[in-house]
Parts: structure tokens; sequence; C-alpha cells
């Protein structure tokens, strides 16, 4: 009997333990994943949300923080008030400027019920770690975080969502994921010189600097309008369509971290509302797409006389694609795959180079080190030629951008000379708070 | 001499045993430099050769061949690199590649069973082993974490630690022959190095049925990976590097490898440590090539024991159709095992062996079957779809006992480089054809239980054998008899070891690579000093 | 061989086809050559009736046409001689002549159904690989195994019943 009365003794000590994560904290749980904290607060086989991910920005590689409720190192000690202030408008709990890596202008729609949930889950359900990750060191103006006070003043929109009442719930439940917590315009929306995302062009696609974020409004050809809502949903939920596109790079990680865990209401509400984005026509592919898939390349092959490109394709994307493209039994086909229509190599190429690995299915391997910048560009355009489309190509010289991580920004080239008037206007904006941060520091020492 | 080099530890061989031992002990800080006779090679130029080769079934052909780092070919005709004295033919396939022979092979990653270690003590057969079955669990969970190794539970061999990952999927056929067959035979999935998830940088398998000779995705690990990740670690690896001579000082003590690279321009490398990892062929070759005054029968060899009690596993097999459609090739090549007969008291009387099933492709076979047959057009079709439906074939891996006259020699006969041949005396004893015989009466029940028709048993007394080389540099307690100590040290020189299927004393029931790279790593622990 | 003609004109050819029709399909029910059309080359008629498809592709044809000529001189004539062979023997007769380890016509007409179905032309060291993906033994089982190499799907996918 003894080893069973310790073990109800055991249950008797946890079940209170259990019960304790009130509907707010589980509340606040659903949230931290459909927002995605951890996929930034979080470092490849670190504690959860203890920060230290190196996030690659235009401007320079900017370090996530630690969220946990330390009090040293992380959110321990900030209030449901400064928690708020930092997560809808970018402002540490020591005033600092965050930088808008930190998706707060999206963020800034959140509800204030949401945001205390959001902060009872982050102050009593996550493990407190102690230890901060490197600071974010990023090249000068930008070093300097007040120059984002200047940044704010211009962009931030700071409003709280409000359901529009000309749509119905679903529709506003769905605006409201979009906005304030998947927020897809973060990737998907273009920006402008001073890296704020133009409204006006919603969501009608982006270069993150490697990976496109693809147009997602409804038009149909630049867009999803072409779409079925139940193949969207797949695409949310799981990376794959079913019709022909799937996710790789930064999407297949919203997925994986946080769009394949909504609800299926919420995902239902989401794929509503995105589905009547207006459409923008700008990103469309120039239209020169292929009509069948190339004729097999076998007997050239065996002679030794196949083209650069069919025997690239033949010596390392044919053993899963199959010699004529058609993948099958869960393996993607490539005859107007999704990746070989973007108006841009770049999805296409970028897989190659890192390879497509999601958490759960089958993963595509890496060929950086299997092939030189002019053989992915070779078979890249290759594949747009002979699946997708032809209109669509790549030079070497861009393989290799995309192989070094992207070109850096020209903002830092423009902040730097500051030839441009807008860059102009954050450097004295700049320069005043940083007078008056330095007077502030030195009154207080 | 600007021609001799120098590290703290000289590896001979980059197959999988001496490039996960190489990069142990460079991750450690030592400097490694390793010897590779042939050259580097790429996967996608063997998944190319193999495409463009007219011989599939030759796992051989789509690998380069020099004869200035020769290994065996037998097809089209035996090239001759390995010589026979008898009775019985010995025909290993080996690679001499950066990377070694495991570039083909079905990645079964199977433990020894703790029985396995002594069948001597337990049913007065064979020898046992100078350690247990614990001494090596430790360097076994090293080993299936760097190759991402999975398999069931229930395999017979006890673990400390979890598998890296899940079995891999049971095929629709390793399904019929698991329902089929039970109770009577437990169909087990097989322990492999074949991912079942991503893992390390490489893909879950796709079903390319292709294990063997290449697998096209890098699904399953491999001793080329294992050399990137010893160059990673800091080892300096040279391709076509033909060792053919070590040199000893008075004491015994290994003081340098002498080897040719393809130009025969001879080369010499001091160290400290000598680490031999060439097979349990090429090692006593070289052991044998490096006689001095002081050692006249060879190096390693105050035993008289170099190069014997040569094992391998010899197989026999059945092939037959099943009474319902199953269609081999459908994922991994080498799915499923039967354990039960690997272990028991029937060992004192006759060799255990594990049955094992083939789930190749049999397309190819089928198809030159039936046009050998006489089949053509219309019939020729529906025939080779209904027999590749329906045509599986059963194998046996058996163990072979220590034999001192089954052993490897010098030939006298070259190569291109001047350096003497292999030369073998084999045979199989009663042991082995008794185990043969019990596992046809096992091979008979299975097709029968399978509802097989045209029952083909491979010829009786030929077997098969499985590349499985072990024995030649037998580790023991006693340095009478045999060439190794309890951690791979040669007895007669204090700094040379052998990191070997080679140092394995008996070679059980199960592929040998796992244990082979367990006992490497575990050798690397004891030159650390760690053991 | 010797009672094969080492000459066999198109004239001849022209005549046996029209024998092969009075014949009669009882007789040869694929037909000993079907949609001969002209042009047509002995391994093209050799090729339909041995693999009772008459949608060969002429790509591969030529392929294989070209390796048997690299391999062997003498193979245009003796490529004439099986197709008298073949004009002559009804399916019953042809499966029993080609099963004929001996019969250098059968052993021909082996090596040309090799060539289809695994896309190798000849043997030994001579052996040329023609095709691998489009060999036809691949498309007999096309719905439910990839040739070698190939993969089957994505992970687990075997596991399901195949039909």
């Amino acid at each position: 009997m003894k080893p069973l009365l310790s073990l109800a003794a055991l249950l008797l000590a946890a079940a209170p333990a259990l019960a304790q994560e009130s509907a707010q904290v589980a509340r606040g749980r659903y949230l931290a994943t459909a927002a995605d904290c951890g996929a930034c607060h979080t470092a490849p086989g670190g504690q959860p949300f203890a920060g230290g991910l190196p996030i690659g920005t235009p401007l320079g590689e900017i370090v996530s923080t630690n969220i946990t409720p330390s009090q040293a190192h992380g959110i321990g000690g900030y209030s449901l008030e400064q928690f708020s202030r930092a997560l809808r408008e970018g402002v540490r709990a020591d005033g600092a400027n965050l930088y808008p890596a930190m998706p707060y202008p999206s963020y800034a729609a959140m509800t204030d019920e949401d945001v205390a949930a959001l902060y009872a889950y982050l102050q009593e359900a996550v493990d407190p770690v102690e230890d901060s990750p490197p600071p974010t060191e990023l090249p000068f103006p930008f070093s300097v975080r007040a120059s984002m006070t200047g940044w704010n003043l211009l962009f931030l929109d700071d409003d709280r969502f409000t359901p529009d009442p000309g749509h119905d719930a679903a529709w506003n439940r769905g605006a409201y994921i979009a906005r304030a917590l998947a927020h897809c315009s973060t990737c998907h929306t273009p920006r402008n010189a001073l890296m704020a995302e133009d409204g006006t062009r919603a969501l009608a696609g982006a270069s993150l600097g490697t990976w496109y974020a693809p147009n997602i409004t409804s038009d149909p050809v630049a867009g999803i309008g072409g779409w079925s809502a139940e193949a969207l949903k797949r695409y949310l939920a799981t990376g794959h369509s079913g019709e022909g596109a799937q996710a790789a790079g930064p999407m297949l990680e919203a997925i994986d971290k946080s769009l394949g865990k909504l609800t299926p209401g919420d995902m239902d509400a989401l794929v509503t509302w995105l589905r009547d984005v207006p459409p923008v026509s700008e990103g469309a592919a120039p239209g020169r797409v292929a009509q069948a898939a190339p004729a097999s390349a076998d007997l050239a092959l065996m002679a030794g006389t196949a083209p650069e490109g069919a025997q690239l394709y033949a010596d390392h994307c044919a053993t899963c694609h199959q010699p004529t493209g058609a993948g099958g039994n869960g393996l993607p086909p490539l005859l107007h795959n999704a990746a070989l229509l973007h108006p841009t190599a770049d999805n296409a190429a970028m897989a190659m180079l890192d390879g497509v690995w999601p958490e759960h299915g089958q993963s595509m391997p890496a060929f950086a080190g299997v092939m030189d910048d002019a053989e992915i560009a070779t078979l890249t355009n290759w594949l747009f030629a002979g699946f997708g489309d032809a209109g669509v190509q790549l030079d070497a010289a861009r393989v290799a951008e995309l192989r070094a991580g992207g070109a850096p920004s020209p903002l830092i080239g423009l902040a730097r000379t500051g030839v441009a008037v807008a860059g102009a206007v954050i450097l004295l904006v700049l320069l005043g708070l940083a007078f008056w941060l330095l007077r502030r520091g030195r009154r207080r020492a | 001499m600007a021609d001799t080099l120098s590290a703290d530890v000289v590896v001979v061989g980059s197959g999988i045993c001496g490039s996960l031992a190489a990069r142990k002990l460079a991750r450690e800080g030592a400097s490694v430099l390793m010897l590779e006779a042939g050259p580097r090679i790429r996967r996608d130029d063997i998944v190319r050769a193999f495409r463009t080769s007219p011989r599939k079934g030759d796992l051989i052909a789509p690998y380069p061949y020099s004869s200035l780092a020769p290994h065996p070919d037998y097809h089209p005709e035996d090239n001759g690199y390995l010589l026979q004295q008898g009775p019985y033919p010995y025909k290993p396939e080996y690679l001499r590649v950066v990377g070694g022979t495991t570039w083909h092979w079905a990645a079964q990653a199977w433990r020894y069973l703790p029985n396995d270690f002594r069948i001597r003590s337990l049913y007065g057969v064979g020898r046992d082993w100078p350690i247990s079955y614990d001494d090596l669990e430790p360097y076994y969970h090293e080993a299936e974490v760097l190759m991402g190794v999975s398999g069931p539970v229930n395999n017979g061999s006890p673990r400390a630690k979890p598998f890296p990952m899940e079995p891999v999927a049971p095929s629709y056929l390793e399904q019929r022959l698991m329902t089929r067959l039970a109770p009577e035979f437990e169909v087990i999935t097989n322990t492999t190095a074949r991912n079942s998830r991503a893992y390390d940088g490489r893909p879950a398998c796709c079903g390319n049925n292709n294990c063997m000779p290449i697998c096209p995705i890098d699904a399953q690990y491999h001793g080329g990976l294992a050399a990137d990740a010893a160059e990673a670690a800091g080892v300096t690896l040279i391709p076509q590097a033909v060792a053919y001579k070590l040199e000893h000082d008075e004491s015994g003590r290994i003081t340098a490898v002498n080897y040719y690279d393809w130009d025969k321009v001879s080369h010499r490398v001091t160290a400290e440590t000598f680490i031999l990892a060439a097979n349990a062929i090429e090692i006593p070759r070289l052991l044998f090539l490096s006689a001095s005054d002081r050692f006249p029968d060879g190096l390693a060899n105050s035993s008289g024991t170099l190069g014997r009690n040569l094992m391998d596993h010899p197989s026999s097999s059945i092939t037959f159709n099943v009474d319902e459609d199953v269609w081999p090739g459908r994922g991994p090549q080498s799915p499923a095992s039967i354990q039960k007969l690997r272990d028991g008291d029937f060992r004192s009387e006759h060799a255990p062996f594990r049955i094992d099933f083939s789930n190749s492709s049999r397309v190819t076979s089928i198809t030159e079957d039936l046009i050998k047959a006489g089949y053509f057009g219309a019939a020729l079709e529906r025939e080779l779809r209904a027999r590749t439906a329906r045509e599986i074939s059963v194998k046996n891996v058996l163990e072979q006992l220590p034999d001192p006259d089954n052993r490897v020699m010098l030939a006298d006969e070259k190569d291109a480089l001047g350096l003497p041949k292999p030369l073998f005396s084999y045979s199989f004893d009663d042991y082995v054809h008794r185990g043969m015989a019990a596992s046809r009466t096992a091979f008979e029940r299975i097709a029968e239980l399978m509802g097989g028709t045209d029952i083909r048993h491979s010829p009786e007394g030929k077997y098969s054998n499985n590349q499985h080389i072990t024995g030649t540099l037998s580790m023991g307690a006693d340095p009478a008899d045999s060439v190794t100590d309890a951690v791979g040290r040669a007895h007669d020189h204090e700094n040379l070891y052998m990191a070997s299927t080679g140092v394995m004393p008996t070679v059980a029931t199960c592929n040998s690579t796992l244990t082979g790279v367990a006992l490497a790593l575990r050798s690397a622990d004891a030159i650390l000093g760690r053991v | 061989m010797n009672d094969i003609p080492v000459e066999f004109s198109p004239h001849r050819r022209r005549l046996m086809q029209g024998l092969a029709a009075l014949a009669g399909s009882a007789l040869l029910p694929f037909g000993a050559f079907p949609a001969a059309a002209s042009g047509d080359t002995d391994l093209a008629a050799v090729s339909r009736r041995l693999t009772g498809r008459d949608d060969l592709n002429p790509a591969y044809l030529a392929a294989l046409d070209n390796a048997f000529r690299g391999i062997d001189a003498g193979f245009a004539d003796r490529l004439a001689g099986l197709r008298a062979v073949l004009d002559t023997a009804d399916d019953a007769a042809l499966r029993a002549r080609l099963a004929d380890a001996e019969d250098e016509a059968a052993a021909l007409a082996r090596d040309i159904l090799t060539g289809w179905y695994l896309g190798v032309a000849g043997s030994g060291d001579d052996a040329v690989c023609v095709a691998y993906a489009d060999a036809l033994s691949h498309a007999v089982v096309a719905d439910v195994l990839r040739p070698r190499s190939y993969a089957y799907g994505a992970y687990g996918s075997w596991s399901a019943k195949p039909l």
C-alpha cells in the first residue's frame, strides 16, 4: 500500500498546481502561441522565452530578449502597465525603445483583456531563466535606441482593435488574429524607405532580404484569390495547401510554432478575413507559365548529353520530385508549384540553399554545401522555365547574396550620409533625444 | 626531411570506425591526421553513376576504382584483387574511398546480445570476449547518437538510454509478415541508422529503396558523413594515400607510417599514437607488409594469430511467391527481422542466426528471369506485374565460429603499387552447416505461413557472405592467442590501436558496424586515458 | 545462322508483311508488324512485336539502335534474321524459341527485350545503359513502385496498402 499512498499523495499535491492555471493564464498561453512570442524569444535548443535568438534584419542582427519572469534578466519586475507599454508601444520599463523587429506596431491592436491574459501567463506559468542573452549591437545611428522614438512618432498607430460593424463576428475575429496576433503584415506588407509598413499596399508582398513573403491579398493573379478556403486552411494548419503550395523558411516556422496551433474556429475566422483582404495587383509574376512539364531527359542523361539544368535537376531534385517533376505520395509536384510562380526566384533558391525543415513531416535537404552559386542559379532558372514562370530568373550574384543572408539595407547608408530628408529627420530627433538621455543619465549618477 | 609529416595521432583509413575515432580525439584537442588509400567521392556523383550503370545489381559498380588502391570487384568478372587458396572462396566486397564501405549498406545497426560476448562460457563454443556487454553499453549509445540509430526496444539488447528516434515506419510487406507469422515468429522492425525524422541536418527516409548501393538523400548514416564530421572537428584528411609500412623503434613502439600517393611518391608520417582503421583485411595486410628483423612474422603478430580467425556471416536464402500482393520495393531495403534464433541453448549444437526479410524492389531481377524464360510482349508485362507484387526473399545472418585456419595472408602476386595482394584460406565447419539446416526448416515454415508457392532455396552448401569481415585482429586477454587487448591496442606495440571490426573475437548474428564503431569510440577513450 | 540471309531487301520485307497479313490474326494475335509505316526499321518492327506495344518512344528506339550497332558490327544483319524469325512464329512458338539459351536469334531477341525493359544494351564489359527511369519494366508497375533511387514518397507513405 505504501507506494500507492505516496502516489496518491503526489497526485493530491500536484492537483492544486494543475488547477491553479486559471482560465486567464490558459488564454494567455494560447495567445502567446497565436502571437508566436516563443518563435523569436527562444533560441534554438534554449529555454522557452529566455531570448537569445539573433534575428537578421536589413539593419543588422537584433537579439531577442529574455521575457521570462526573472527579476534581473526578464520581465519579472514589470507591472501590467509596463508590460502593456512594451507590448503595444515598444517602450521598455526603463523607458528605452524596442526595435520594431518586435512587432509592437501589430500588437498595438491587442485588447486590454488579451494583454492582461498574456501578462498573467508569462508571469505565472513560465519558468524564470536567470540569464541574459548578448545585447543587440546595430550600426550607428540605429545603435541609439532613442532613434526609434522618432520612428514611432512617424509610423506607430497605437489604436486598439475595434470591430467593423459592417462584417460578422468571424470576419472581425479573423481581422483581430491577423492584425493583433499573427502579425501577417510584419512580413507580407511592403515597407517604405524607413522600414515602416506601407498601409496603402497592405499584404501585397515583400522581400525579407532573403525569403520573399508573397502577396496574400485576394487578387486572383498576384495574390491568393484563386485559392479555395480549404486549401488556405490546410496550408496554414500544415504548411501544405494540397494544391501546389508548401511553406518554407519563416512562414513554415510561423505555421509550425503558431498558426498550426490555432483552434479550428480561429482558423476559420482567419481564413474568412484573409480571403476578403482588398486585392492589390502588384507582385504578379510575368505570366509566361509553362503549359506542361519538360519531356523526360532520361535518354540524354544516360548518354551524358543532357543540358546542365536537366543534369542538375536529375542529380539533386529528381530523386524526390521524380524525373517528371510529378512528386507524389506526399512529395510536392513541381509543375505550377507556387514557389515557381512567385515574381521572384528567391524562395526557390532559398529552399535549395537552406532546405525545408518542418517540425513534423517530410523535410527537404539543404544543398548549400553541394551546389555552388552558378549551379543553383542554373537549376533555379531551369525549374522556372520548365515548371513555373519562365519570365522569372535569377543570376549567380543573387544566389551569392541569398547565401550571405541577403543584401544589406540601403537604409544604413541613407541614414549615415544624411542625404535623405527622412534620414535627416531621424538623425535630428535622435540627437536631441540622445542629449536629453545623456543629461538624465548624468543626473542619476 | 620535407616529406615527413607529424601529428599526435595518425589514423590509417577513413571509414566509419576510423573517422568517428578521429573525430572524438580531435574534439579533445589532439592533432589528428587521417590517411585514406582511396579518393574523395560525392554522393550525387555516385547516384548518377548508379543510374547510368548497366549493372544496377552490382553494389560496387557506381564507385570509382583505381588499380593504385584496388578493391575487390566481381562483375562482370572477378578482377583478381583477392586471391583464393580454398577450399572455399572468400569473396567479400569493400570500398577504398573516403568514408569506406558503409557508403553502401542497409544501415543495420544492431547491438550484440549480452550472451554473444561469452559463448565459450555459456555454450562451450567459440571464444569469450575480454569485455562484457555492460562495458560496451555506453559506447553503443554514443555510436547510436552519432549515427542516428532507431529500432524497437525489444530487440534483445538492453539499453540505459532511449534511441535518438522512433523506429522507421513499417512497409505494407513488413506489416503483413508481422501479422501472418505471429505468434510462431515475432517479426520486429530492424535496428537501423536510418532517419525516421529529420536528424542532424539530414532528412527522413523517402523510401528510395536504394540503401545499397547508395542512399541518394543521406537519410541513412554512412562513413562519408563520419569523415566529414572528422574534418569538421579539425582532423586533417589526406586521400589517395596508400599506407604500406609501419616503422618501430627498439622497444617496439610504432614511430612512423609510410604511404604512397597516387603518383607513387613515398611519404612518411610520425606520431605519438597510431590507429589502424582500414578494414579487417587491409589492416593485417599492412601489418604483414611491415615485417622487420625484430618482428619477422609481421607486426602485432607475436601470437601468430594475425589474419587468422577470419569470420563473416554466411547466408542462405529462400525465395517464394506470397499468396497475396505485398509489393516489395516500397520503403527501405532491409526492414525487419526474426530474433528468436539468435540465442539459446542450441548454440552449443548449431550456429544461431537472425532471419532477415528483404524489401528490395524485385523488378529488375524478375524482368531478367522472365526474359530468360522466353516471355515477351503482353505476357511478359502481365507476369512481371504479378510476380513483382508477390515474390519475396528471406535470408539468414548466421554466426560462423572463429577458426584459425580461416585466414588472410599475403599472396606472391602484387598490385599496381607493387604491394602483395591479400590471399585467403577459408572454409565452413559443421556448426555452420547444421545452423543452415535449422535455418532451412525455419524458412520452409515461414513460406508455409505466407502461403508460399514456387519455393526456391539458395543452392545447398553455397553461401553468400555479408561483408561483415571480423576476427583477424581479435581482442583477447591473453597475448598468446590474440592480436589486440581489451581496448583494441596491439599486445606487441604500446602505441598501436585498431579501430576495426577485425578486433571482434566473434561475429554473432548481427551486422558488425555498430559494434565496430562502439569499440572504436572506446579505443579513443583508452587513448584519452579514460578506460 | 546459316539459314538467315545476310541481305534482306525492303522488297522482300514488304512481301513478308503481306504474307503475315494473310496469315490472319488467329495465328498472330498481336499482328506481326502492326502500324508498319514507310521508313519503318527492322528494330522498330521487331521491338513492336517483342514488347506488344505500338507506342514505343522513337528516341529510345534510336538510342537502342545506336547502342546495338556500336557493340556489334553484325547487328543489322542479325536483326534482319530475327525479323524473319518473328514473321513466321506465332506467340506460342516464339515463347518456346525465346527460352532456348542456345538459339542465336532468340539471344538477340532477349537482348532487345533487355534493352526495352531494363534499358541496357549488350552484356559484360560491352554493356551500355541507354535508359533507366524510362525503361519499360518500370512503366509496368509505375502505379505502385518507383525505379530504385527515386523516392517512393514522403516518410512513412510506404506503410499504406499499395492498391
